[in-house]
């Protein structure tokens, strides 16, 4: 009987509602094939030369992993990106090399937009976060409120190859911190 | 766990389901983490058990006087007890728990079901840990924050009660309301309440202050209220069971001047209470029997004053009880001899 009748008395302003947050890595294998060596010379197992840079092109809303952890989310009534960030893994000793540039853009229909443009060495790297700018929160949540797509396009520009691999295979993972606000529930 | 959605339907159905049985998802909660949950929830519903067992542990008296043999009085009366700030807010401690841990260890002070409706963003956040890493963070239960709304933050508990005098200026008291069941098959409530209560005359048995214009008994009474609901037509064997059941003993005093007596008391109530969510509840991943099994218990002093109206066989009484959940109880009735 008194619990039935907090039920009808209840609540104050706030109402019911609850915050999760949860950091969705959307990982994916990139694979950057070693062009012909010609005759390059191998100094220390790198060959000094300057490949042509390799773009991986993906929607991020079309892998499993993301669909999955925000099921059913679309629609929710406020959707906050926390942060962004990248890392690397399964990069072996020998496939570590220098890049001129890493670039990362994102797609959405609204925007398309530089995250990311590093000089760094493609070694394997723990979660590295990316600055956002509160307009690019603000687009990929809505992007991701409205189950719209998100292209991300990653662009390596090694500066040097491995001398013998015959590709550059590992992983690479852009994390989404998330949090929905759901709110009267 | 493994998404956002079940995590954002683990508390508010635990929340509204132990409210509005009917809606309760004992699936969904259950593969949220049995035991983590169970000691969360526990802590977050504990005012309104207590309270509840310190409201049926009042208004067993109005009088100090009992009843002369085969008289007898019929009172109904609702008893309020009132939420100390100290139970609008539990602490979460990281060494309860085995896969939920605190996002921020200065923030561990999270709202019960009667405190504080606070929103979201206000109250902290909770990280679920699965082997080693951090899954999911999410914020606490708000409370219902009674303190907004016209009714105060306070249980309540009803009782009908009978005085019957019987020998040696003692009389016995009764409380009882029949089972009362209500809903469709498969999803009914039934609830029922009794109590029984001793209240002899002790100044009688005082050398010397046998003639003092005033009374003087011991009380002892105890109360049990039962509710059982049925969660799942198709699944008869899960059953919601809540049990409180509470001791008073007192002594006390009263004085009558003319139609009005004032009355007071001094003694101990205690307070046993458990929810339990018995059945079979299939998962994707484990079976689960018997999964909810909360209990509290209550004991403390309890001081208490009070006055009653007598006009001709008709009373009107109210008293204020001084305890850990402090109650306020009013009620009306008969009296006969």
């Amino acid at each position: 009987m008194a619990l039935t009748f907090m039920a009808i008395t209840a609540c104050g302003d706030a109402g019911v509602g609850f915050n999760v947050s949860k950091a969705v890595p959307i990982t994916i294998q990139a694979d950057i094939p070693i062009p012909d060596r010609g005759n390059a010379e191998a100094v220390n197992d790198l060959l000094v030369v300057n490949p042509p840079s390799i773009t991986l092109e993906y929607d991020i809303s079309e892998i499993e992993a993301f669909e999955s952890a925000l099921d059913g989310l679309q629609g929710s009534e406020s959707i906050i990106i926390n942060s962004l960030a990248y890392e690397f893994s399964d990069i072996s000793e020998e496939e570590e090399v220098d890049m001129d540039a890493m670039v990362i853009t994102m797609e959405t229909q609204r925007s398309s937009v530089d995250l990311l443009n590093v000089r760094r060495r493609l070694q394997n790297i723990s979660r590295t976060p990316i600055s956002l700018t509160d307009e690019q929160r603000e687009d990929l949540a809505s992007t991701i409120a409205n189950a719209e797509p998100i292209t991300a396009n990653v662009l390596f520009d090694l500066s040097e190859l491995p001398a013998s691999a015959d590709s550059i295979i590992f992983n690479y993972s852009l994390i989404f911190d998330i949090t929905v606000r759901a709110r009267d529930l | 766990m493994k998404d956002f959605k079940k995590i954002i339907f683990f508390a508010p159905l635990f929340f509204t389901g132990v409210i509005c049985y009917g809606q309760l998802d004992i699936e969904t909660f259950l593969e949220g983490g049995l035991a983590d949950a169970n000691t969360y929830l526990e802590s977050y519903m504990e005012p309104v058990f207590i309270g509840t067992g310190y409201a049926f542990n009042s208004g067993w008296y109005n009088t100090a006087r009992p009843h002369r043999t085969l008289g007898f009085d019929l009172t109904i009366q609702p008893s309020m007890a009132f939420v100390p700030s100290s139970a609008e807010t539990f602490t979460f401690n990281n060494g309860d728990y085995t896969n939920l841990r605190l996002r921020d260890t200065s923030r561990d002070e999270f709202p019960t079901i009667m405190g504080a409706n606070l929103d979201a963003d206000d109250i902290p956040e909770i990280v679920l840990v699965e082997e080693g890493e951090e899954t999911l963070r999410f914020t606490g239960l708000t409370g219902l924050g009674l303190d907004e709304t016209a009714a105060p933050n306070a249980l309540y508990a009803p009782t009908i009660q009978l005085g019957v005098g019987v020998y040696k200026n003692t009389e016995l008291k009764i409380r009882y309301i029949p089972r009362i069941t209500v809903g469709d098959e498969g999803q009914q409530i039934a609830t029922d309440l009794w109590g029984v209560g001793v209240m002899h005359d002790i100044k009688q048995w005082i050398p010397g202050i046998k003639l003092l214009p005033f009374d003087l008994s011991a009380f002892l009474g105890y109360t049990s209220f039962r509710t059982e609901a049925e969660l799942d037509e198709d699944a008869p064997d899960q059953l919601l069971e809540l049990r409180i059941s509470g001791m008073t003993a007192q002594a006390m005093i009263s004085k009558e001047i003319s139609v009005l007596t004032l009355y007071g008391g001094i003694g101990f109530s205690t307070s046993i209470s458990s929810l339990k969510v018995k059945g079979t509840f299939e998962t994707e991943d484990e079976d689960f029997v018997d999964p909810i099994d909360f209990n509290y218990t209550s004991m403390g002093p309890r001081i208490n004053a009070g006055f009653r109206v007598k006009l001709f066989i008709f009373t009107l009484h109210a008293e204020y009880a001084l305890q850990q959940y402090s109650t306020v109880t009013a009620g009306f009735g008969f009296s006969y001899r």
